[in-house]
Protein backbone atom coordinates (compact mmCIF):
# COMPACT_ATOMS: atom_id res chain seq x y z
CA UNK A 1 0.00 0.00 0.00
CA UNK A 2 1.06 3.44 -1.04
CA UNK A 3 0.34 6.64 1.02
CA UNK A 4 1.87 8.86 0.08
CA UNK A 5 -0.73 12.33 0.30
CA UNK A 6 1.86 14.85 0.47
CA UNK A 7 3.41 14.64 -2.83
CA UNK A 8 0.85 14.86 -6.03
CA UNK A 9 0.74 12.47 -8.68
CA UNK A 10 1.40 12.53 -12.15
CA UNK A 11 -1.54 12.19 -14.47
CA UNK A 12 -0.52 11.14 -17.80
CA UNK A 13 -1.98 10.21 -20.86
CA UNK A 14 -0.97 8.95 -24.15
CA UNK A 15 -2.96 9.46 -26.79
CA UNK A 16 -2.61 8.48 -30.83
CA UNK A 17 -2.45 12.43 -31.65
CA UNK A 18 -1.41 14.14 -28.15
CA UNK A 19 -0.32 13.23 -25.39
CA UNK A 20 -1.49 14.99 -21.88
CA UNK A 21 0.70 15.95 -18.45
CA UNK A 22 0.27 17.21 -15.08
CA UNK A 23 -0.10 16.89 -11.86
CA UNK A 24 -3.21 15.51 -10.78
CA UNK A 25 -5.46 18.12 -8.50
CA UNK A 26 -5.17 20.35 -11.30
CA UNK A 27 -7.62 21.39 -13.64
CA UNK A 28 -6.10 21.38 -17.33
CA UNK A 29 -2.91 19.04 -17.86
CA UNK A 30 0.41 21.23 -17.67
CA UNK A 31 2.08 20.00 -20.93
CA UNK A 32 -0.14 18.73 -24.33
CA UNK A 33 1.91 17.88 -26.95
CA UNK A 34 1.54 15.97 -30.45
CA UNK A 35 2.80 12.41 -30.19
CA UNK A 36 5.25 12.56 -32.87
CA UNK A 37 8.47 11.19 -32.48
CA UNK A 38 10.82 13.25 -34.75
CA UNK A 39 14.00 10.73 -35.41
CA UNK A 40 17.28 11.95 -37.05
CA UNK A 41 19.54 9.31 -38.73
CA UNK A 42 23.19 10.15 -38.71
CA UNK A 43 24.01 9.27 -41.63
CA UNK A 44 21.62 11.26 -43.92
CA UNK A 45 21.09 13.79 -41.58
CA UNK A 46 17.45 13.98 -42.65
CA UNK A 47 14.32 14.42 -40.21
CA UNK A 48 11.61 11.68 -40.11
CA UNK A 49 8.33 12.13 -38.30
CA UNK A 50 6.50 9.50 -36.97
CA UNK A 51 3.34 9.24 -35.81
CA UNK A 52 2.47 6.83 -33.16
CA UNK A 53 -0.96 5.80 -34.42
CA UNK A 54 -1.34 2.16 -32.89
CA UNK A 55 -1.45 2.35 -29.16
CA UNK A 56 0.67 -0.73 -29.53
CA UNK A 57 3.39 1.14 -30.55
CA UNK A 58 2.69 3.37 -27.87
CA UNK A 59 3.68 1.18 -25.16
CA UNK A 60 6.02 -1.56 -27.12
CA UNK A 61 8.64 0.76 -28.65
CA UNK A 62 11.63 3.09 -27.68
CA UNK A 63 9.10 5.84 -28.99
CA UNK A 64 7.25 5.28 -26.24
CA UNK A 65 10.44 5.55 -24.38
CA UNK A 66 10.93 8.99 -26.28
CA UNK A 67 7.80 10.28 -25.60
CA UNK A 68 7.58 9.60 -22.02
CA UNK A 69 10.87 10.78 -21.60
CA UNK A 70 10.21 14.11 -23.30
CA UNK A 71 6.94 14.58 -21.24
CA UNK A 72 8.74 14.03 -18.07
CA UNK A 73 11.23 16.22 -19.08
CA UNK A 74 8.92 19.26 -20.57
CA UNK A 75 6.95 18.88 -16.41
CA UNK A 76 10.42 19.03 -14.92
CA UNK A 77 9.87 16.28 -12.61
CA UNK A 78 12.03 13.27 -11.38
CA UNK A 79 9.78 10.35 -12.01
CA UNK A 80 11.06 8.55 -8.74
CA UNK A 81 9.41 10.96 -6.50
CA UNK A 82 5.55 10.93 -7.70
CA UNK A 83 3.22 8.08 -8.59
CA UNK A 84 1.83 7.60 -11.97
CA UNK A 85 -1.04 7.54 -12.89
CA UNK A 86 -1.54 6.23 -16.74
CA UNK A 87 -4.70 6.52 -18.41
CA UNK A 88 -4.45 3.67 -20.82
CA UNK A 89 -6.70 2.41 -24.15
CA UNK A 90 -10.38 0.89 -22.92
CA UNK A 91 -9.32 -2.41 -25.19
CA UNK A 92 -5.75 -2.25 -23.75
CA UNK A 93 -4.45 -6.06 -23.48
CA UNK A 94 -2.84 -7.89 -20.43
CA UNK A 95 0.36 -7.76 -21.85
CA UNK A 96 0.64 -3.87 -23.35
CA UNK A 97 -0.38 -2.93 -19.31
CA UNK A 98 2.22 -5.38 -18.19
CA UNK A 99 4.83 -3.97 -20.37
CA UNK A 100 3.67 -0.44 -19.69
CA UNK A 101 4.66 -1.11 -15.98
CA UNK A 102 7.66 -3.15 -16.39
CA UNK A 103 8.78 0.21 -18.42
CA UNK A 104 7.38 2.45 -15.97
CA UNK A 105 8.98 0.67 -12.78
CA UNK A 106 12.38 -0.26 -14.54
CA UNK A 107 13.14 2.60 -16.17
CA UNK A 108 11.32 5.40 -14.86
CA UNK A 109 11.51 3.60 -10.92
CA UNK A 110 8.13 5.42 -10.29
CA UNK A 111 7.46 4.61 -6.40
CA UNK A 112 3.56 3.73 -7.46
CA UNK A 113 1.86 3.57 -10.34
CA UNK A 114 -2.05 2.65 -11.52
CA UNK A 115 -3.39 1.65 -14.56
CA UNK A 116 -7.09 3.50 -15.46
CA UNK A 117 -9.07 2.91 -18.54
CA UNK A 118 -9.78 6.02 -20.31
CA UNK A 119 -13.38 5.15 -20.52
CA UNK A 120 -13.54 5.40 -16.36
CA UNK A 121 -12.09 8.42 -16.31
CA UNK A 122 -14.08 10.61 -18.71
CA UNK A 123 -16.60 9.36 -16.87
CA UNK A 124 -15.79 10.12 -13.36
CA UNK A 125 -14.83 13.89 -14.93
CA UNK A 126 -18.48 14.13 -15.62
CA UNK A 127 -19.40 13.18 -12.11
CA UNK A 128 -20.80 9.74 -13.16
CA UNK A 129 -20.23 6.62 -11.96
CA UNK A 130 -22.32 4.66 -14.82
CA UNK A 131 -22.34 5.86 -18.38
CA UNK A 132 -21.64 5.24 -22.53
CA UNK A 133 -18.08 7.16 -23.34
CA UNK A 134 -17.99 7.67 -27.12
CA UNK A 135 -14.40 9.27 -27.04
CA UNK A 136 -13.53 10.61 -30.49
CA UNK A 137 -9.71 11.30 -30.45
CA UNK A 138 -7.26 11.58 -33.12
CA UNK A 139 -6.60 8.62 -33.59
CA UNK A 140 -9.86 6.07 -33.64
CA UNK A 141 -13.20 6.43 -31.90
CA UNK A 142 -13.71 4.13 -29.34
CA UNK A 143 -17.04 3.19 -27.33
CA UNK A 144 -17.49 1.69 -23.84
CA UNK A 145 -20.05 1.18 -21.27
CA UNK A 146 -19.08 1.98 -17.84
CA UNK A 147 -20.71 0.75 -14.73
CA UNK A 148 -19.69 2.19 -11.22
CA UNK A 149 -16.45 2.62 -12.41
CA UNK A 150 -15.66 -0.18 -14.15
CA UNK A 151 -15.60 -0.62 -17.98
CA UNK A 152 -17.99 -3.84 -18.85
CA UNK A 153 -16.85 -6.82 -20.54
CA UNK A 154 -17.42 -7.06 -23.89
CA UNK A 155 -18.86 -3.81 -24.49
CA UNK A 156 -15.82 -2.07 -26.10
CA UNK A 157 -15.90 -1.49 -29.51
CA UNK A 158 -13.27 0.43 -31.77
CA UNK A 159 -13.39 2.06 -35.30
CA UNK A 160 -10.61 3.97 -36.81
CA UNK A 161 -12.29 6.65 -38.09
CA UNK A 162 -11.32 9.47 -36.03
CA UNK A 163 -9.81 12.90 -36.31
CA UNK A 164 -6.21 12.21 -38.16
CA UNK A 165 -8.92 10.15 -40.85
CA UNK A 166 -11.07 13.10 -41.22
CA UNK A 167 -8.00 15.33 -42.09
CA UNK A 168 -6.61 12.73 -44.31
CA UNK A 169 -10.41 13.19 -46.17
CA UNK A 170 -10.38 16.83 -45.90
CA UNK A 171 -6.15 17.01 -47.78
CA UNK A 172 -7.23 14.06 -50.28
CA UNK A 173 -10.67 16.30 -51.19
CA UNK A 174 -8.34 19.64 -52.19
CA UNK A 175 -5.83 18.04 -53.59
CA UNK A 176 -8.56 16.73 -55.74
CA UNK A 177 -10.06 20.22 -56.65
CA UNK A 178 -6.02 21.50 -57.39
CA UNK A 179 -5.62 23.12 -54.33
CA UNK A 180 -2.06 22.94 -52.90
CA UNK A 181 -1.63 23.12 -49.67
CA UNK A 182 2.06 24.83 -49.21
CA UNK A 183 3.40 23.45 -45.68
CA UNK A 184 4.20 26.31 -43.44
CA UNK A 185 7.93 25.90 -43.37
CA UNK A 186 8.47 26.49 -47.48
CA UNK A 187 7.45 30.01 -47.94
CA UNK A 188 8.01 33.63 -46.32
CA UNK A 189 5.60 36.76 -46.51
CA UNK A 190 7.41 39.74 -47.36
CA UNK A 191 5.56 42.88 -46.80
CA UNK A 192 6.20 44.74 -50.19
CA UNK A 193 3.94 47.65 -49.55
CA UNK A 194 2.09 48.49 -45.56
CA UNK A 195 -0.85 46.03 -45.52
CA UNK A 196 -0.03 44.20 -48.96
CA UNK A 197 2.29 40.79 -48.69
CA UNK A 198 4.34 38.89 -51.43
CA UNK A 199 4.57 35.27 -50.69
CA UNK A 200 8.42 33.94 -51.44
CA UNK A 201 8.88 30.27 -52.34
CA UNK A 202 11.93 28.88 -49.55
CA UNK A 203 13.85 25.91 -50.36
CA UNK A 204 14.49 23.94 -47.55
CA UNK A 205 16.58 20.46 -48.36
CA UNK A 206 17.00 18.20 -46.71
CA UNK A 207 13.09 17.66 -45.21
CA UNK A 208 11.46 14.01 -45.74
CA UNK A 209 8.42 13.38 -47.16
CA UNK A 210 7.05 12.78 -43.68
CA UNK A 211 7.42 16.13 -42.78
CA UNK A 212 6.14 17.93 -45.53
CA UNK A 213 3.28 15.56 -44.99
CA UNK A 214 2.84 16.32 -41.42
CA UNK A 215 3.13 20.05 -41.50
CA UNK A 216 0.36 19.89 -44.69
CA UNK A 217 -1.46 17.61 -42.66
CA UNK A 218 -1.77 20.58 -39.83
CA UNK A 219 -3.13 22.91 -42.27
CA UNK A 220 -5.29 20.48 -43.21
CA UNK A 221 -6.36 19.84 -39.91
CA UNK A 222 -6.52 23.51 -38.87
CA UNK A 223 -9.11 24.14 -41.74
CA UNK A 224 -11.28 21.15 -40.74
CA UNK A 225 -11.31 22.08 -37.26
CA UNK A 226 -12.68 25.80 -38.28
CA UNK A 227 -15.25 25.40 -41.27
CA UNK A 228 -16.82 21.82 -41.06
CA UNK A 229 -19.84 21.26 -39.73
CA UNK A 230 -22.18 17.89 -38.91
CA UNK A 231 -25.11 18.04 -41.25
CA UNK A 232 -28.36 17.79 -39.70
CA UNK A 233 -29.13 14.51 -41.66
CA UNK A 234 -27.49 12.00 -43.66
CA UNK A 235 -25.23 13.75 -46.57
CA UNK A 236 -26.31 13.59 -50.22
CA UNK A 237 -24.47 15.12 -52.60
CA UNK A 238 -27.42 16.32 -54.80
CA UNK A 239 -28.75 18.69 -51.45
CA UNK A 240 -25.83 20.34 -50.93
CA UNK A 241 -24.66 21.03 -54.55
CA UNK A 242 -25.56 24.05 -54.24
CA UNK A 243 -24.61 25.04 -50.82
CA UNK A 244 -23.14 28.60 -50.10
CA UNK A 245 -19.53 28.46 -49.77
CA UNK A 246 -17.54 29.29 -47.07
CA UNK A 247 -13.70 31.31 -47.68
CA UNK A 248 -10.65 29.82 -45.77
CA UNK A 249 -7.20 31.76 -45.59
CA UNK A 250 -4.79 29.79 -46.20
CA UNK A 251 -1.05 30.88 -44.39
CA UNK A 252 0.57 31.63 -47.96
CA UNK A 253 -2.40 33.94 -48.66
CA UNK A 254 -4.32 32.04 -51.09
CA UNK A 255 -8.02 32.18 -50.13
CA UNK A 256 -10.10 28.82 -51.11
CA UNK A 257 -13.96 28.26 -51.15
CA UNK A 258 -15.04 25.37 -49.15
CA UNK A 259 -18.98 24.33 -49.54
CA UNK A 260 -20.35 20.99 -49.56
CA UNK A 261 -16.92 19.15 -48.17
CA UNK A 262 -17.92 21.18 -44.75
CA UNK A 263 -20.70 18.67 -44.43
CA UNK A 264 -19.73 15.95 -46.49
CA UNK A 265 -16.48 14.80 -44.10
CA UNK A 266 -18.06 15.20 -40.58
CA UNK A 267 -20.42 13.11 -41.90
CA UNK A 268 -18.25 10.16 -42.50
CA UNK A 269 -18.23 9.81 -38.89
CA UNK A 270 -21.56 8.19 -39.22
CA UNK A 271 -21.70 6.98 -42.70
CA UNK A 272 -18.13 5.67 -43.71
CA UNK A 273 -19.17 4.53 -46.64
CA UNK A 274 -19.53 8.08 -47.85
CA UNK A 275 -14.98 7.79 -48.07
CA UNK A 276 -15.52 5.92 -51.44
CA UNK A 277 -16.85 8.95 -52.88
CA UNK A 278 -13.60 11.17 -52.10
CA UNK A 279 -11.24 11.16 -54.24
CA UNK A 280 -8.31 9.35 -53.51
CA UNK A 281 -9.23 7.81 -50.52
CA UNK A 282 -11.18 4.72 -52.54
CA UNK A 283 -8.67 2.78 -50.93
CA UNK A 284 -10.03 2.47 -47.58
CA UNK A 285 -10.58 -0.72 -47.23
CA UNK A 286 -12.34 -1.44 -43.97
CA UNK A 287 -14.16 1.00 -44.84
CA UNK A 288 -17.18 -1.96 -45.39
CA UNK A 289 -16.78 -3.15 -41.90
CA UNK A 290 -16.82 -0.39 -40.42
CA UNK A 291 -20.49 1.17 -38.49
CA UNK A 292 -21.14 4.56 -38.67
CA UNK A 293 -21.33 5.89 -35.11
CA UNK A 294 -24.76 5.28 -34.18
CA UNK A 295 -24.44 2.12 -34.99
CA UNK A 296 -21.43 1.57 -33.04
CA UNK A 297 -23.32 3.19 -29.57
CA UNK A 298 -26.23 1.02 -30.23
CA UNK A 299 -24.37 -2.19 -30.32
CA UNK A 300 -22.05 -1.59 -27.87
CA UNK A 301 -25.30 -1.37 -25.49
CA UNK A 302 -27.28 -4.30 -26.82
CA UNK A 303 -24.14 -6.17 -25.50
CA UNK A 304 -24.41 -5.00 -22.32
CA UNK A 305 -26.65 -6.57 -19.09
CA UNK A 306 -30.70 -5.58 -19.77
CA UNK A 307 -30.79 -4.02 -16.30
CA UNK A 308 -28.08 -1.18 -17.25
CA UNK A 309 -29.03 -0.44 -20.92
CA UNK A 310 -31.52 2.30 -20.21
CA UNK A 311 -29.45 4.38 -18.05
CA UNK A 312 -26.68 4.00 -20.10
CA UNK A 313 -29.11 5.18 -23.00
CA UNK A 314 -29.95 8.85 -20.90
CA UNK A 315 -25.86 9.17 -20.11
CA UNK A 316 -24.17 8.63 -23.51
CA UNK A 317 -21.07 10.90 -22.63
CA UNK A 318 -19.04 12.77 -25.74
CA UNK A 319 -15.15 12.92 -25.24
CA UNK A 320 -12.05 13.69 -27.63
CA UNK A 321 -10.60 16.49 -29.60
CA UNK A 322 -13.17 15.12 -32.64
CA UNK A 323 -16.22 15.79 -30.54
CA UNK A 324 -16.29 19.28 -30.58
CA UNK A 325 -17.21 19.29 -33.91
CA UNK A 326 -20.40 21.53 -34.48
CA UNK A 327 -23.31 19.62 -34.16
CA UNK A 328 -22.28 16.19 -33.63
CA UNK A 329 -24.17 15.85 -30.07
CA UNK A 330 -27.55 17.08 -31.61
CA UNK A 331 -27.07 14.84 -34.71
CA UNK A 332 -26.13 11.75 -32.40
CA UNK A 333 -29.29 12.49 -30.66
CA UNK A 334 -31.18 12.51 -33.24
CA UNK A 335 -30.11 9.13 -35.19
CA UNK A 336 -30.12 7.30 -31.58
CA UNK A 337 -33.72 8.40 -30.56
CA UNK A 338 -34.92 7.13 -34.27
CA UNK A 339 -32.82 3.79 -33.58
CA UNK A 340 -33.02 3.18 -29.78
CA UNK A 341 -36.35 0.84 -28.57
CA UNK A 342 -39.15 2.89 -27.88
CA UNK A 343 -39.11 3.33 -24.39
CA UNK A 344 -35.83 4.38 -23.92
CA UNK A 345 -34.74 7.85 -23.49
CA UNK A 346 -31.92 8.96 -25.68
CA UNK A 347 -29.37 12.12 -23.83
CA UNK A 348 -26.09 12.56 -25.40
CA UNK A 349 -24.05 14.47 -23.02
CA UNK A 350 -21.31 16.88 -23.43
CA UNK A 351 -19.43 19.37 -21.69
CA UNK A 352 -19.47 23.20 -23.00
CA UNK A 353 -16.45 24.18 -22.95
CA UNK A 354 -14.35 22.35 -25.98
CA UNK A 355 -10.69 22.66 -23.73
CA UNK A 356 -13.00 19.83 -21.54
CA UNK A 357 -14.20 17.65 -23.84
CA UNK A 358 -10.52 17.47 -25.33
CA UNK A 359 -8.79 16.71 -22.00
CA UNK A 360 -11.74 15.15 -20.79
CA UNK A 361 -9.70 11.88 -19.87
CA UNK A 362 -6.88 13.89 -18.26
CA UNK A 363 -8.96 15.82 -15.76
CA UNK A 364 -10.74 12.54 -14.68
CA UNK A 365 -7.20 10.92 -13.75
CA UNK A 366 -6.48 14.66 -12.14
CA UNK A 367 -9.84 14.02 -9.72
CA UNK A 368 -9.26 10.31 -9.34
CA UNK A 369 -5.97 10.63 -8.24
CA UNK A 370 -6.62 13.62 -5.79
CA UNK A 371 -9.27 11.25 -3.80
CA UNK A 372 -8.40 10.22 -0.44
CA UNK A 373 -10.47 6.77 -1.20
CA UNK A 374 -7.98 6.29 -3.96
CA UNK A 375 -4.58 6.04 -2.03
CA UNK A 376 -5.21 2.90 -1.39
CA UNK A 377 -5.50 1.39 -5.14
CA UNK A 378 -1.69 2.23 -5.85
CA UNK A 379 -0.05 -0.25 -6.95
CA UNK A 380 3.59 0.32 -4.98
CA UNK A 381 7.05 -0.60 -6.22
CA UNK A 382 7.47 -2.64 -3.16
CA UNK A 383 4.22 -5.16 -4.54
CA UNK A 384 6.20 -5.27 -7.88
CA UNK A 385 9.53 -6.11 -6.92
CA UNK A 386 7.39 -8.94 -4.20
CA UNK A 387 4.93 -10.13 -6.26
CA UNK A 388 6.06 -9.49 -9.85
CA UNK A 389 4.48 -7.49 -12.87
CA UNK A 390 1.06 -9.81 -13.31
CA UNK A 391 -0.06 -8.78 -10.19
CA UNK A 392 -1.19 -5.10 -11.91
CA UNK A 393 -3.91 -7.13 -13.55
CA UNK A 394 -5.39 -7.63 -10.28
CA UNK A 395 -4.87 -4.34 -8.87
CA UNK A 396 -5.78 -2.66 -11.54
CA UNK A 397 -9.15 -4.23 -12.45
CA UNK B 1 -4.39 -29.37 5.67
CA UNK B 2 -8.16 -29.49 5.27
CA UNK B 3 -10.35 -27.41 2.69
CA UNK B 4 -12.25 -25.56 5.41
CA UNK B 5 -8.71 -24.05 6.73
CA UNK B 6 -7.77 -23.08 3.21
CA UNK B 7 -10.94 -21.01 3.53
CA UNK B 8 -10.67 -19.96 7.01
CA UNK B 9 -6.97 -19.04 7.28
CA UNK B 10 -5.82 -18.10 3.58
CA UNK B 11 -8.82 -16.46 1.96
CA UNK B 12 -10.83 -15.23 5.21
CA UNK B 13 -7.76 -13.47 6.34
CA UNK B 14 -7.01 -9.79 7.13
CA UNK B 15 -5.26 -7.83 3.78
CA UNK B 16 -4.69 -4.33 5.10
CA UNK B 17 -6.79 -4.36 7.78
CA UNK B 18 -9.62 -5.74 5.35
CA UNK B 19 -11.43 -8.87 5.02
CA UNK B 20 -13.78 -10.83 2.37
CA UNK B 21 -17.16 -11.07 3.32
CA UNK B 22 -17.66 -14.71 2.43
CA UNK B 23 -15.36 -17.34 0.05
CA UNK B 24 -15.71 -20.82 -0.71
CA UNK B 25 -14.05 -23.34 -2.86
CA UNK B 26 -16.34 -25.12 -5.20
CA UNK B 27 -15.71 -28.30 -7.22
CA UNK B 28 -16.37 -28.03 -11.18
CA UNK B 29 -18.93 -30.08 -10.77
CA UNK B 30 -20.87 -27.89 -7.73
CA UNK B 31 -20.43 -29.63 -5.24
CA UNK B 32 -18.98 -27.48 -2.23
CA UNK B 33 -15.36 -28.06 -0.68
CA UNK B 34 -15.15 -26.05 2.34
CA UNK B 35 -17.14 -22.41 2.25
CA UNK B 36 -16.93 -19.93 4.83
CA UNK B 37 -20.17 -19.35 7.13
CA UNK B 38 -21.99 -16.10 5.30
CA UNK B 39 -21.24 -17.46 1.72
CA UNK B 40 -24.57 -16.90 0.10
CA UNK B 41 -26.68 -21.33 -1.23
CA UNK B 42 -26.27 -21.32 -4.51
CA UNK B 43 -28.12 -23.15 -7.34
CA UNK B 44 -25.84 -25.88 -9.64
CA UNK B 45 -27.04 -24.05 -12.72
CA UNK B 46 -25.27 -21.00 -11.72
CA UNK B 47 -22.12 -22.64 -11.67
CA UNK B 48 -22.79 -24.60 -15.13
CA UNK B 49 -23.04 -21.38 -16.04
CA UNK B 50 -19.82 -19.74 -14.76
CA UNK B 51 -17.81 -23.01 -16.24
CA UNK B 52 -19.76 -22.33 -19.57
CA UNK B 53 -17.84 -18.30 -19.01
CA UNK B 54 -14.17 -19.79 -18.62
CA UNK B 55 -14.54 -22.22 -21.65
CA UNK B 56 -16.07 -19.36 -23.95
CA UNK B 57 -15.55 -15.98 -22.39
CA UNK B 58 -18.31 -13.95 -23.10
CA UNK B 59 -21.18 -15.49 -22.13
CA UNK B 60 -21.92 -14.36 -19.19
CA UNK B 61 -21.56 -10.61 -19.78
CA UNK B 62 -24.92 -9.95 -21.37
CA UNK B 63 -26.58 -11.90 -18.61
CA UNK B 64 -25.04 -11.13 -15.60
CA UNK B 65 -23.28 -13.25 -12.97
CA UNK B 66 -25.65 -14.73 -10.48
CA UNK B 67 -25.07 -16.63 -7.11
CA UNK B 68 -27.37 -17.01 -5.06
CA UNK B 69 -30.14 -14.59 -5.19
CA UNK B 70 -27.29 -11.53 -6.08
CA UNK B 71 -26.95 -10.81 -9.52
CA UNK B 72 -23.30 -9.12 -10.16
CA UNK B 73 -22.48 -7.25 -13.67
CA UNK B 74 -19.78 -8.85 -15.53
CA UNK B 75 -16.51 -6.32 -16.15
CA UNK B 76 -12.78 -6.87 -17.11
CA UNK B 77 -11.94 -10.22 -16.11
CA UNK B 78 -8.83 -12.96 -17.70
CA UNK B 79 -10.32 -15.10 -20.52
CA UNK B 80 -10.40 -18.29 -18.86
CA UNK B 81 -8.80 -17.87 -15.55
CA UNK B 82 -11.01 -14.97 -13.88
CA UNK B 83 -14.00 -13.69 -13.50
CA UNK B 84 -14.24 -10.14 -11.77
CA UNK B 85 -18.24 -9.28 -11.14
CA UNK B 86 -19.49 -5.66 -9.48
CA UNK B 87 -22.17 -4.89 -6.90
CA UNK B 88 -22.72 -1.45 -5.82
CA UNK B 89 -19.78 -1.14 -3.71
CA UNK B 90 -18.80 -4.51 -3.51
CA UNK B 91 -18.31 -7.47 -6.42
CA UNK B 92 -16.69 -10.58 -6.26
CA UNK B 93 -13.51 -12.36 -7.77
CA UNK B 94 -13.77 -16.26 -9.16
CA UNK B 95 -10.47 -18.02 -10.30
CA UNK B 96 -10.13 -21.09 -11.93
CA UNK B 97 -7.87 -23.58 -10.80
CA UNK B 98 -7.09 -27.33 -12.24
CA UNK B 99 -10.37 -29.17 -10.47
CA UNK B 100 -12.04 -26.29 -8.96
CA UNK B 101 -13.51 -22.76 -8.23
CA UNK B 102 -12.23 -20.28 -5.40
CA UNK B 103 -15.05 -17.45 -4.97
CA UNK B 104 -14.32 -14.71 -2.85
CA UNK B 105 -17.16 -11.84 -2.09
CA UNK B 106 -15.84 -8.41 -0.91
CA UNK B 107 -17.78 -5.44 0.28
CA UNK B 108 -16.98 -1.81 1.30
CA UNK B 109 -14.19 -0.95 2.44
CA UNK B 110 -12.16 -3.50 0.29
CA UNK B 111 -11.43 -2.84 -2.76
CA UNK B 112 -11.38 -4.90 -5.67
CA UNK B 113 -7.81 -5.12 -5.88
CA UNK B 114 -7.34 -6.57 -2.75
CA UNK B 115 -10.04 -9.40 -3.14
CA UNK B 116 -8.62 -9.94 -6.64
CA UNK B 117 -4.63 -10.50 -4.66
CA UNK B 118 -6.35 -13.05 -2.20
CA UNK B 119 -8.50 -14.86 -4.39
CA UNK B 120 -6.37 -15.25 -7.13
CA UNK B 121 -2.89 -15.65 -5.19
CA UNK B 122 -4.28 -18.58 -3.59
CA UNK B 123 -5.64 -19.84 -7.34
CA UNK B 124 -1.98 -19.89 -8.56
CA UNK B 125 -0.79 -22.11 -5.65
CA UNK B 126 -3.54 -24.96 -5.93
CA UNK B 127 -3.14 -24.61 -9.81
CA UNK B 128 1.11 -25.66 -8.83
CA UNK B 129 -0.09 -28.26 -6.08
CA UNK B 130 -1.83 -29.84 -9.47
CA UNK B 131 -5.39 -29.14 -7.88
Amino acid sequence: MYGGDEVSAIVLDLGSYTCKAGYAGEDAPKAVFPSVVGSIYQAGATDEVKHEKDSDSMYDSENADKTKTRKLERLLIDPKEHPMLLAEPSFNTPQQREKAAELMFESYKVPALFLAKNAVLTSFASGRATSLVVDSGGGSTTIAAVHDGYVLQKAVSTSPIGGEFLTDCMMKSLESKGVMIKPRYSFKRKEIRPGEFQTVDLDIPNTTESYKLYSQRAVASDIKESVCRVPDTAFEESAYANVPMTPYELPDGQTIEIGADRFKIPDVLFNPSLVQTIPGMESFAGSASVSGLPQMVIESINRCDADIKRELFSSILLAGGTASMLQLKERLEKELMEEAPQAARVKVLASGNSIERRFSVWIGGSILASLGSFQQLWFSKAEYEEHGVSNIQRKCP
Amino acid sequence: MSWQTYVDDHLMCEIESHHLTAAAIVGQDGSVWAQSASFPQFKPAEITNIINDFNEPGTLAPIGLFLGSTKYMVIQGEPGAVIRGKKGSGGITVKKTNQALIFGIYDEPMTPGQCNMVVERLGDYLIDQGL
